[in-house]
């Protein structure tokens, strides 16, 4: 199978790179070279697996997990919903654009600190700020997808007297789910964005990996930061695989 | 009449958005101080665009945000050109930029302050690693598609590889480097806003945070319609240029 054979030819590629890399920063590292405060991988390393040993990063793990899951969970509830609904439904879709044109190009993180007032610093507020962010790509790409399916289908499914229901469910839904897709992965990794941001801004409750690196690095402590920020990394990418598979699974016709 | 109801009709949601806020507002369920008028916000509104601590702020940002994505822009275009036309540096940078997409960049921003610096130099740098991803890839996408016959003949005509890449390529990507800018210009407002929130002593977000420190929700809100008609006019902006000068 050629396809597995790129595919296995790229994973041997991308840690080839990952492993030059690694060794590229621990000799810069060594050498006077490199600012003594960032510190070399075989450090940050050393710190990653005590993090999992003394299991002292999990609760970090857990309460952002928490919060950009939720979100995004929120997310692909109300933005693939109402994207669906307006992109099938005329009156919805053009009660919702001018919705789009104006909220969209918000910033969505400059809302922190109204948010911050009115929700306190708690979880809604970052749940919010991660939804409200998250939402309008997601929104986006799904109404283009509805709105992009060949109207034969519709058609079709019309004259052979499917219910609104039926096609929404049987026709539109599956022929709109590729855009949908597109649309998860880019709330997704923003998902993860604002999960960090809105830790460290937000003076935080004390748990998260954001609130993490802010504290590791007010105290100078540059290999936690470090650490911390390859945990997120690795999460994020993690995450973006298990949307990748998911997709593979429900999308087995679309060979991609 | 006409046109108004038209209108009515076209803005109805938006419309509806600010009934219901003046509603809360006049029923008086929150305390005024946290949940102004909009009256009231558009006056501060008004009154912050004669203030130089607005404009002063916002140049900053300007600048934070233009110099990262015009950097990101010079390498990422030819990145994703080259990556299109050689197996040997797609196989290279396929994995960068394919298992790099998901992965936060901005978290490493803590980094960069110790390493440029809490200057301009660290945001700038954050802001360029975040652009970057989305239009090396529309580019790459974009310079995929570019017909073949045109490669070929613009060979057979003996043109170089440099004057491949500014007559065939280039211009045959154009639309899509277009797509890539429109993601990623938007994601450089919003870092250099988040960015300068985090650690910051001028710009845009730092002004958000200071004034949200002051505790004047009005003219919080005022930054806020400020900084979206500023990212809808950069959006229009860029539509503007392609319309212009991708006409084809």
């Amino acid at each position: 199978m050629p396809s597995s054979f790129k595919k296995s030819r790229f994973i041997v590629i991308s840690l080839v790179e990952l492993l030059l890399f690694l060794s590229l920063w621990q000799l810069l590292s060594m050498t006077d070279w490199f600012p003594t405060y960032v510190s070399s991988p075989a450090v940050v390393l050393g710190i990653i697996s005590e993090f999992f040993m003394t299991g002292e990063v999990f609760p970090h793990i857990g309460i952002s997990l928490y919060r950009s899951i939720v979100g995004f969970l929120l997310v692909v509830l109300f933005g693939t919903g109402l994207g669906i609904l307006a992109g099938f439904f005329q009156p919805i879709g053009r009660f919702f654009d001018p919705v789009v044109s104006f909220f969209n190009p918000i910033p969505k993180i400059a809302l922190l600190p109204v948010f911050l007032v009115w929700f306190g610093v708690t979880d809604t507020t970052r749940i919010l700020i991660i939804f409200t962010s998250a939402f309008f790509p997601c929104f986006i790409a799904t109404l283009d997808g509805v709105r992009g399916i060949n109207k034969l289908y519709l058609w079709s499914a019309e004259n052979m007297g499917a219910s609104k229901f039926k096609m929404l469910y049987r026709v539109v839904l599956p022929a709109a789910l590729p855009k949908i897709f597109d649309g998860w992965r880019v709330a997704l990794a923003l998902t993860f964005v604002m999960m960090f941001s809105s830790e460290m801004i937000g003076s935080s409750t004390g748990k998260g990996l954001g609130f993490m690196i802010l504290n590791a690095d007010a105290y100078g402590r540059t290999d936690i930061v470090l650490a911390a920020v390859i945990v997120i990394a690795a999460l994020g990418f993690l995450f973006d695989r298990l949307l990748i598979g998911l997709r593979g699974r429900v999308l087995w016709w679309q060979n991609r | 009449m006409k046109a108004i109801k038209k209108f009515i009709v076209k803005y109805l949601a938006l419309i509806l958005i600010a009934l219901l806020w003046q509603g809360f507002v006049l029923a008086e369920l929150f305390p005024r101080q946290l949940f102004p008028g909009l009256g009231e916000i558009l006056l501060v509104f008004v009154e912050l665009l004669a203030t130089s601590d607005l404009w002063t702020n916002m140049g900053v940002t300007i600048y934070r945000i233009l110099v990262g994505f015009l950097l990101a822009a010079i390498v990422g275009i030819p990145i994703g050109i080259q990556m299109s036309r050689s197996s040997f540096i797609d196989d290279l940078m396929q994995p960068i930029f394919t298992a790099g997409y998901p992965i936060p960049r901005v978290a490493l921003y803590p980094i960069f302050v110790l390493l440029f610096g809490l200057g301009s130099g660290s945001k700038i740098f954050t802001i360029f690693l975040e652009c970057i991803f989305p239009i090396v890839v529309s580019t790459y996408y974009g310079a995929k598609s570019v017909n073949h016959l045109y490669v070929w003949s613009g060979q057979n005509m003996g043109a170089t590889d440099r004057k491949l890449f500014w007559k065939v390529f280039l211009p045959g990507t154009m639309p899509s480097i277009f797509t890539g800018f429109r993601i990623a210009l938007p994601i450089g407002v919003v870092i250099a806003v988040l960015t300068e929130m985090i650690s910051s002593n001028n710009g845009i977000g730092y002004f958000l945070v200071y004034l949200s420190a002051t505790l004047s929700q009005s003219k919080v809100l005022a930054v806020v319609i400020f900084i979206s008609l500023f990212g809808y006019g950069l959006d229009r902006l860029l539509l503007y240029v392609r319309n212009r000068y991708v006409y084809w």
